[in-house]
């Protein structure tokens, strides 16, 4: 199960939302935030209460159904305010200190609002400030004068009853959407079009954005919470994912006919596109394969590339059988370097002991000080936690030389099995708006079969297959599975995709995915695997032309390999050169 | 002793096992001089099935193994049996160097002669008291090896070079585990295969309430129920692993309230009792949340008893 991670004020908002629920398990898409950017304590608060006294799979789907947008958000946040009313009364008997808490908040929201500039006042909803103000003017038992008779008649209408259950509280937030503001709830999820093109969307894209910077309300949002907002308090929310354009079916079904069902449910999808198609891959989707289709598709298309996948199977198999020897060869001379590599990392360092190896530069000690640990002892093997991830382009560009790759692929895990390091392999791709990594190994498994199904075709989108990598390899850390891990990319470090990257800030354009940007991205990623302790390389074996870009994407992490015959030195000097980093 | 067979009788263990217990004070007598090892507990185990699952145990002549989770009450517990049976009571506590020595005894020199210095595990076995090996996974299998003989149906300890003493008949041995502590590792098969394991659950809401009443009477209820909620967040989020079991201190939860009836505030109490155990200052303001979301920080004595 992939669980969201967070970070920062984001796991602070989180936990307080999970205390308050009574339940870790749950994945609340609402945050609240000051505007410094650290948590709200009392609106997370509210935020998980509201899930452990009202329904919370109805309450949000009320809010995904309502969408987003300056005037969505700003009917979101009232709504809020009813909520946080009838849970405060519900929750006031088995928890007096939340009135105390109430209280405080209702301080802060003057304290802040006292701060705030004339030009920051004016970027406020007034709507909302209004609401807050009464509220919280109620709360501290203060006289309002300046409310007119509408908005401290909606103030009443917001006060939510305690006594209320969730039926109460949702025909209610219909009632207000209805006869306040005008509005009528759609069936379905607003859908979010995400794939790229257009001018149109290009200028809806760049407004809705507008808007969203110059809308600060009480707004619910699931964010860093690294405070890249300047006004009052927010709250803000996050549909952008919640909907599916019918463009995003379709190409969804392609995926799936093509390469198989998603390893990961549609919940863990959400959660791993949340934290990472940002940024440059905001408009990427991702998909995770465990294997191959293994009955023909319906659709023409699908079937296309399934047959041209079971031809490459062939190739792949064909290629192994006629270069048997060298592979084998490959395998036996692999497994020599690595052993001893492995070996030698996996011990300690020698310690002091009474017996073992003498140790000439403190034998004074023995007489001087009467220590006898003069001798060094032979230091025993740490027990094994390493582990090897091997990624392989599988783009287009790769076209010509995939049976090369699958069976430098094969000698690289059947070497390292051979010395008892588990290695999973993964293929990557970009298509259609998703980039999909397809599992052809896991770790442990002796049998590399799975690798002849290696198949190169679409676009490569180096660093969101990166960050995705990272993500699953944390999360498998910290679920215990393998502390030291070393990832060693297969590439051709060209990293270019159909999926354009969103418009710079204030501009209006999408960009192509191409060029020196996708390079600085897969840098970022590159070193986000470092800091994160996962030892990156990379084989390359792309044109020259690209060599300064891997050398710019993994540093002096890299090797060139040209033929399969210099295969076993080439991975032997990159894991040499790795694992002296990681000793450092 | 009187005080806590009544305790156990309100708390409905049968009395058939109550009968026994008594019954085994009487036949087993206590050396002149280790009355004073005999403890007093200060907390009582609240757990019905726990207590009648540990008398029967060790009126069977079984070594128990308290595994469990930390605040689980696993030498609460120990401490109360050996209250319960009258015995006089041994701690052992375990680490990486526990050995043969620290356990059994060594040598030692009297001033005239190298004489045996007896260690608690043959103070115990020879005294016919109860030994509470706590931690008993924090040590070396290699040097658990030394027990093997005194736990299993053999009740001897043989001492090279010294004697060869057969375990009383009325010691005990109770060991207390955490599996998930830092350092600890399985025990191996044939040691386990040495103890009636008992798997510790963490306190039952209404027991704890009842801990913290009979603990400070004095305590408001609605109080009562704030700290012992605290107490159940503190363990959900240790659980979920977002905060580490630091955090999840029973004794210091006790130790807080002790302070606050002293004169301290509420906040600092918790804070040098269950705050500060944590040594990650992200994890503090982690902990120090679920605190302020149930605990106002600025009570005082007047505010928590009455």
């Amino acid at each position: 199960m992939i669980k969201q991670h967070y970070t920062g004020s984001s796991r602070r908002a989180m936990n307080l939302i999970w205390n308050a629920a009574g339940d870790y398990q749950w994945e609340s898409p609402f945050l609240a935030f000051h505007p410094n950017g650290e948590s709200d304590d009392y609106l997370n608060m509210v935020i998980g209460l509201s899930a452990k006294w009202l329904d919370r799979g109805r309450i949000t789907d009320f809010f995904e159904r309502l969408g987003e947008g300056p005037t969505l958000d700003e009917i979101s946040a009232l709504l809020w305010l009813g909520i946080e009313n009838c849970v405060y009364g519900k929750e006031l008997p088995v928890r007096p200190v939340i009135s105390r808490m109430r209280k405080e908040r209702a301080e802060e929201f003057f304290r802040v609002n006292g701060m705030l500039s004339e030009q920051q006042m004016s970027f406020m909803s007034i709507r909302v400030y209004d609401q807050e103000l009464l509220r919280w003017s109620q709360v501290l038992g203060r006289r309002v004068l300046s409310a007119g008779p509408g908005a401290r008649k909606l103030a009443k209408e917001l006060e939510f009853s305690p006594e209320w259950d969730t039926d109460e509280v949702l025909g209610k937030m219909h009632q207000l959407l209805s006869e306040t503001f005008h509005r009528t709830l759609p069936d379905r999820p607003r859908a979010v079009v995400r794939s790229s093109g257009g001018l149109f969307r290009t200028l809806a894209g760049n407004l809705s954005r507008g808007l969203e910077r110059r809308t600060d309300l009480l707004v619910l949002r699931k964010g860093s919470g690294s405070g890249d907002k300047k006004n009052s308090v927010h709250i803000t929310h996050s549909f952008a994912r919640t909907g599916a354009a019918e463009a995003a079916a379709a190409d969804r079904a392609y995926i799936e006919e093509t390469f198989g069902p998603c390893m990961y449910t549609d919940a863990e999808m959400r959660i791993l596109e949340r934290s990472l198609c940002t940024g440059n891959d905001s408009l990427c989707r991702l998909w995770f394969s465990k294997t191959r289709q293994e009955t023909q598709p319906a659709s023409k298309e699908a079937k296309k590339l399934w047959l041209d996948q079971e031809a490459q199977l062939k190739r792949n198999e064909e290629y192994y059988r006629t270069h048997l020897f060298r592979i084998r060869e490959s395998i036996r001379n692999l497994s020599a370097q690595t052993d001893t590599i492995f070996q030698s990392y996996l011990r300690y360092d020698p310690g002091r002991a009474k017996a073992g190896k003498l140790d000439g530069a403190r034998v004074w000690r023995g007489q001087i000080l009467s220590d006898m640990k003069l001798f060094l002892a032979d230091a025993q093997p740490q027990e094994s936690s390493l582990c090897v991830d091997l990624l392989l382009d599988a783009s287009q560009s790769r076209m010509n030389s995939q049976e090369m790759i699958a069976s430098q692929a094969l000698v690289i895990s059947a070497s390292f099995e051979e010395c008892h390091i588990p290695v999973r392999v993964t293929a990557f791709r970009s298509l259609r708006g998703y980039t999909i990594l397809q599992r052809l190994k896991e770790y442990g498994d002796r049998d590399c079969q799975g690798l002849f199904r290696y198949y190169a075709g679409g676009w490569n989108r180096d660093a969101l297959c990166l960050k995705a990598m990272e993500y699953i390899m944390a999360d498998e850390r910290s679920k215990g599975m393998f502390q030291t891990r070393i990832l060693l990319v297969l590439t051709d470090a060209s990293p270019n995709d159909s999926t354009q990257m969103p418009p710079k800030e204030g501009g209006r354009l999408f960009r192509e995915y191409e060029g020196d940007e996708p390079v600085r991205d897969a840098r970022c990623a590159v070193n986000a695997l470092t800091a994160g302790g996962v030892h990156t390389g990379a084989l390359f074996y792309g044109a020259t032309s690209h060599l300064e870009q891997v050398h710019q994407i993994y540093g002096q992490q890299y090797v060139r390999v040209k033929t399969l015959s210099q295969l076993p030195d080439a991975v032997s000097e990159l894991l040499r050169r790795i694992l002296a980093r990681a000793q450092h | 002793m009187k005080d806590l067979d009544r305790f156990l009788r309100e708390e409905g263990v049968q009395g058939s096992l109550l009968d026994e217990t008594a019954h085994f004070l009487k036949t087993h007598g206590v050396r002149s001089g280790d009355e004073k090892r005999i403890p007093d507990p200060p907390y009582l185990y609240y757990g019905k099935q726990v207590w009648e699952k540990a008398i029967a145990a060790l009126l069977c002549g079984e070594n128990l193994l308290l595994a469990g989770a930390k605040a689980t009450g696993k030498n609460v517990l120990a401490e109360n049996l050996a209250c319960l049976f009258g015995r006089p009571l041994w701690n052992v506590s375990f680490h990486v160097n526990a050995d043969a020595a620290y356990l059994i005894g060594s040598d030692t020199y009297d001033g005239s002669k190298v004489v045996f210095r007896p260690g608690p595990v043959y103070c115990c076995a020879s005294h016919g008291g109860f030994g509470v090996l706590d931690e008993i996974n924090m040590a070396r299998n290699e040097a658990l090896a030394v027990l093997h003989a005194t736990l299993d149906f053999r009740r001897v300890i043989d001492v090279a070079g010294y004697d060869r003493i057969e375990v009383d008949p009325a010691a005990r041995f109770i060991g207390t585990m955490n599996y998930g502590y830092a350092g600890t590792r399985d025990l191996n098969e044939a040691l386990c295969s040495r103890f009636a394991i008992l798997e510790m659950p963490l306190i039952a809401q209404d027991d704890l309430e009842r801990l913290l009443q009979d603990t400070f009477p004095q305590m408001k209820a609605q109080m009562r129920s704030q700290f012992t909620a605290l107490f159940y967040e503190l363990e959900k989020k240790a659980r979920s692993a977002e905060v580490s079991e630091r955090a999840l201190d029973l004794r210091g939860l006790l130790d807080a309230i002790a302070l606050i009836q002293k004169g301290v505030s509420s906040g600092d109490a918790l804070e040098m009792c269950i705050v500060n155990k944590t040594f990650d200052a992200y994890e503090r303001g982690l902990v120090m949340d679920v605190i302020r979301a149930r605990i106002p920080m600025d009570l005082s004595r007047e505010d928590l008893f009455m």
